[in-house]
């Protein structure tokens, strides 16, 4: 056994005797994960509501209104109920069971098969606002539908033409049609891993700097202790210490990110994707962080200093990368900023996998964080030697 | 503890063999500190060297140069030949460092612990093994072996802490202050094993501020105090340096002034001779090896002795001449 590798497999076998390096780096990780898909369930990315709606019209174009647009929302996550009254609907909203309600006035069919100005009330909660936004959207949508079927009935008329119809149905008509131009949204920048893989990446990518920590951080302690000394004593350069002691952080890093992965697969559901590109995330993740961490301790004077810088710089940089929301959600300053964080890559990658890609679709993801990952350990490497190793 | 492990140790010296360490003019400063400013010394095989100074003296800082652990502003030291630096690897083998403090992992057992720093000297297999058996019965541990060190008494960390320095059988065996807080009884053991290795060949480098451990152990000492080598030699040179004779006090009774006269005529480095009532007074150097000559010779002149007292000149009071202050200032 080379010493760089005596020094780690004793390292490894103190961190497994004492358990904090273990509930850091895989309980508390784990933990979170289950914490957050069990209050983020399977599917919550998708968007769901619940809307009251009340009709106290009952004409042509009510109904059009309600069984159009707004009938037809099933298949987006969005729940239509009726009420009874403007007062039952606001009970809804108040209450909980609805996050917005639609109250259509009486007359207001008749307002509209007339050319006057017609109202309807939304009623929302202040704690769904984007559901409220929605509802006040599809409205506005319909609004702007009848004053084009209004306007198309006009003009016929104007020229004489026959009618095809009363304007209602000429409305309904014109709902019915397919839209002559849909648009499909698709951004390379916000895929998605479905909630419970996202979290579960989220924690593994963000407790990895704690497991990462606790292989490069006994220099400290060692020095403290007089061991590093005897080490440094024996025939072995400072570079084989340091080598042994990054080993340590390599190791837990990895082990804790598969446990991790393993774990949320077969307890969550996770599907982190290809196993082979997901090897190559982590190690490349774990590589960064371990890198980090050795740069952390080359600044730091005692093992508690470089704890705290630690806690700091991974917090930092996992709300920076996006490890407690999605980026997608993030300004877009923010989600350029993430880019210099190794939690952004390694979630872009997992987020790559949910596509059902294989290795190739992450190797922009894998090559960044390989090359964060040799350049702070070799930041590390020589900042660690002079600071930490006496001279 | 008794040393009777070859294993662990070198080949008893050869006449006229070259020095094992040889440092020269080793200077280092911190800011605007001097720690060390120039000191030198040589260490043959199978002799101990003590440096005596009280604490802050340069003692440690000496060591960590001489043993490649602290960059030295100027000077050189040379282990079985060698150069020893900082970057130094290789050459560190020819060494057995041991530090003040106890630099063992409390967690690991007394033969984990060796095997671990058996590993970082290169050691493997069988021959690590043959070396760990070996110096766990060097500082008697055997029966301990599988303990974890943490469970051991602070003699017994004594003595591990040592023993990893003996593991691979070096040439050179560096002590810092080696019994440092360490009960009588484990203080005697540590110094008969360190005499013992002596014996057996190995040059050691035995630092310490307690006087009595000096002038016991070493063959050399090195006075050292505020960075500088203040005097060297074995101890009855230093003695000299001051003057000193031993004083002989013989309670008796008979014949005192003949036996006086005959005593004066024993030797030349007997000086002074005085019979006076109930005892003889005699200043000499050397007494304890002259002594049994005196004694004999009182008894032969029908003196009837009934206590012996011998009042030697020691390191404390050369200590103080050379330095103007206490040993333990």
């Amino acid at each position: 056994m080379s010493p760089a590798l005596a020094i780690a497999a004793r390292d490894l076998r103190q961190k497994v005797r004492d358990r904090s390096a273990i509930i850091l780096s895989v309980v508390a990780p784990l933990m979170l994960a289950f914490l957050f898909s069990a209050m983020l369930p399977a599917g919550s990315d998708v968007f769901k509501a619940t809307y009251a709606v009340v009709d106290l019209d009952g004409g042509p174009i009510a109904r059009a209104l309600v069984d159009g647009p707004l009938a037809g929302l099933g298949p987006s996550g969005i729940t239509v109920v009726a009420a009874v009254n403007e007062a039952e609907a606001r009970g809804r909203v108040t209450g909980g069971s609805a996050q917005a309600a639609i109250v259509i006035p009486a007359g207001f069919s008749a307002a509209v098969q007339s050319g006057q100005q017609a109202h309807v009330t939304i009623v929302g909660s202040v704690n769904a606002t984007i559901a409220t936004q929605v509802l006040q959207s599809i409205v506005s949508s319909f609004g702007s539908s009848v004053a084009g079927v209004q306007l198309a009935v006009a003009t016929v008329t104007a020229a004489g033409g026959t009618g095809a119809g009363d304007p209602a149905s000429i409305a309904r008509e014109a709902q019915a049609m397919a839209a002559p131009v849909t648009i499909a949204t698709a951004s390379t920048t916000d895929r998605l891993a479905a909630s419970n893989t996202y979290y579960a990446a989220s924690m593994a990518v963000l407790f990895v700097f704690f497991a990462a920590q606790f292989g490069v951080v006994s220099l400290l302690g060692e020095r403290r202790a007089g061991t590093l000394a005897r080490m440094l004593a024996s025939p072995i350069s400072a570079r084989t210490v340091l080598l042994g002691k990054l080993l340590v952080s390599i190791v837990l890093g990895a082990v804790s990110m598969t446990i991790i992965a393993v774990a949320t697969t077969l307890l969550l559901g996770a599907r982190w994707g290809d196993p082979l590109a997901v090897a190559a995330l982590i190690l490349t993740t774990v590589l960064a962080a371990s890198g980090i961490a050795l740069v952390i301790v080359g600044f730091a004077r005692t093992e508690d200093q470089a704890a705290g810088l630690t806690a700091i710089v991974a917090m930092v940089l996992a709300v920076l990368g996006g490890s407690f929301f999605p980026l997608s959600q993030a300004p877009a300053a923010l989600a350029t900023l993430s880019l210099a964080t190794p939690h952004a890559w390694f979630l872009r990658g997992i987020g790559d996998l949910a596509s059902g890609e294989g290795i190739a679709v992450v190797l922009p993801s894998v090559a960044v964080l390989g090359l964060l990952g040799v350049v702070t350990c070799a930041i590390g490497l020589v900042r660690a030697e002079r600071a930490v190793i006496p001279r | 503890m008794s040393v009777v492990a070859a294993d662990v140790a070198p080949a008893a010296p050869q006449p006229g063999a070259r020095p094992v360490l040889r440092c020269a003019d080793l200077r280092r400063s911190f800011g605007e500190r001097v720690a060390v400013d120039g000191v030198g010394f040589e260490i043959a095989p199978g002799e101990t060297y003590g440096l005596l100074g009280p604490n802050g003296a340069g003692k440690t800082t000496t060591i960590s140069m001489i043993c490649g652990l602290l960059r030295r502003d100027a000077g050189e030291v040379f282990v079985d030949g060698r150069p020893i630096d900082i970057g130094s690897t290789s050459a560190k083998g020819a060494i057995g460092y041991v530090p003040q403090d106890l630099a063992i992992y409390p967690d690991l057992s007394a033969r984990e612990n060796l095997r671990f720093f058996g590993r970082l000297q290169h050691l493997r297999g069988r021959d690590l093994e043959r070396r760990v058996d070996g110096v766990l019965d060097v500082i008697a541990l055997s029966d301990r072996a599988k303990d974890r060190v943490e469970s051991f008494s602070g003699g017994m960390k004594r003595r591990l802490n040592i023993g990893i320095g003996l593991l691979h059988g070096p040439r050179l065996l560096v002590l810092d202050e080696p019994t440092v807080g360490v009960d009588p009884q484990s203080r005697n053991a540590i110094l008969s094993s360190i005499a013992d290795l002596e014996s057996e060949g190995m040059a050691i480098l035995y630092t310490t501020h307690y006087m009595e451990e000096a002038e016991r152990l070493c063959d050399r000492i090195g006075i050292i105090d505020e960075g500088r080598i203040q005097a060297e030699g074995t101890r009855r040179e230093l003695v000299e340096l001051i003057g000193g004779r031993d004083r002989v006090t013989l309670v008796a009774s008979g014949p005192l002034g003949q036996a006086a006269v005959e005593i004066r005529a024993l030797d030349p480095r007997i000086d002074e001779v005085t019979a006076g009532d109930g005892a003889i007074e005699i200043l000499v150097t050397e007494a304890r090896s002259i002594l049994p000559a005196i004694l004999s010779t009182a008894a032969s002149a029908g003196a009837t002795i009934r206590t012996v007292e011998v009042v030697e000149p020691d390191l404390e009071a050369v200590f103080l001449h050379l330095t103007g202050k206490a040993l333990r200032d």
